[in-house]
């Protein structure tokens, strides 16, 4: 090794603790949006729960309300987190790229061609983080995107629901002179009941379908994120090897999240 | 870097769906709110005039007097005798028609 100036030195490029520096989780943003329509829906739904339950023996608490019970805020919470990871590992890649650039100005030789070639894969390692980081951030974003529209057709259909539900109550409750005129287009009401019954369960299936392909990326991911710890150890750098071992175990924790949700 | 997965039946996909269905949705609602303001005022008028009967003349008149209100009819609020007999043919009424649906509609169906 020869060092070619006591004076020269290398410096970071971007301060990559910033965007996690001090360690808290990032707050959800999008679990109020989706509770409040679950408190609304819930409103909408003890006051016609029995009547549809009656009518047609489909039950909107189990088949419509309980499977929007996913913590949105904690998913959303994950999707920042990871993003902030992904922002944090491209610093530090960035840094590694820096530092291999800036080898030859302090030392020369082929210690120093090692330490340039090791700092670029370290830098090529951190950048492949922050691509799989960055998937994770996407698919629980994803996630929850669909799961406020869910809520929204959800709520749409018990709304509509609530108030055929209403009209039908009152021509009944107008007696058998009453219902004469109203028997005619009542059938006709229960039937389009079904019918948005089924429609907010199949935005629940959509949902649950946006689930599985989220969690089948997060484990696309964690196959990935376990190569990299290979590559970590392989260089002989332990702290780089636990940094992978967490990521996949953070990997493992976005992927329950999702499947909760 | 693996792909990512694909996309044509994924999130994206299912987003542009949901929103479509909401919005189907909230438009035959509001038709249907249009039309369900008018059919409240036929009713009305029908019950004043004596058309459906006493009873519900009776509970129209009480209606239209500030004395109790259509809601308090049907969830049990009123305890007079013609709001109970109201709530009886609700409960006729819902019992016939839960007849006409269908043996394949009724119950949680699994997907």
């Amino acid at each position: 090794m020869v060092a070619v100036s006591s004076a020269a030195g290398v410096h970071e490029v971007r301060d990559a603790g910033a965007v996690v520096r001090g360690g808290t989780r990032p707050p959800g943003t999008e679990g109020a949006f989706v509770d409040g329509l679950r408190d609304d829906c819930g409103l909408l739904i003890g006051g016609v729960l029995e009547v549809v339950r009656r009518l047609t023996g489909r039950d909107l608490l189990t088949e419509l309300l309980e499977p929007l019970a996913g913590d949105m805020d904690a998913v959303s919470s994950m999707r920042a987190g990871w993003a902030e990871l992904a922002s944090a590992t491209g610093a530090v890649g960035e840094n590694y790229r820096a530092l291999a650039e800036q080898v030859p100005g302090v030392m020369q030789g082929l210690s120093a061609d090692a330490a340039a070639r090791l700092a670029g894969r370290l830098a090529v390692a951190h950048d492949e983080q922050r691509e799989a980081a960055t998937l994770v951030a996407e698919q629980l974003g994803h996630v929850v995107s669909v799961s406020k529209a869910t809520a929204e057709v959800v709520c749409a259909a018990l709304q509509f629901l609530d108030g055929l539900v209403q009209e039908l109550l009152l021509d009944a409750a107008a007696g058998p002179l009453g219902w004469t005129k109203a028997a005619a287009t009542s059938p006709r009401m229960v039937v389009r009941m079904i019918r948005l019954i089924d429609q907010g369960r199949d935005a629940i299936a959509d949902l649950l379908r946006a689930v599985e392909l989220a969690v089948a990326a997060l484990r696309r991911v964690e196959a990935l994120l376990d190569t990299l710890t290979a590559l970590a150890a392989a260089v002989e750098t332990g702290a780089h090897a636990e940094a992978g071992q967490d990521m996949a175990g953070v990997a493992e924790a976005g992927f329950f999240g999702a499947r909760a949700a | 870097m693996p792909a990512p997965p694909e996309t044509g039946t994924g999130p994206d996909a299912a987003l542009r769906r949901l929103e479509a269905v909401s919005a189907s949705l909230r438009a035959e609602h509001d038709r249907w709110r249009e039309g369900a303001a008018a059919r409240a005022a036929a009713r009305g008028a029908a019950a004043r005039r004596g058309d459906l009967g006493p009873g519900a003349r009776d509970l129209q008149d009480r209606v239209d007097g500030g004395l109790t209100t259509w809601a308090a009819v049907l969830d049990g609020r009123d305890r007079s005798v013609a709001a109970a007999e109201a709530r009886r043919h609700v409960a006729e009424r819902l019992v016939e028609l839960a007849r006409l649906v269908p043996p394949g509609d009724r119950g949680v169906r699994g997907r």
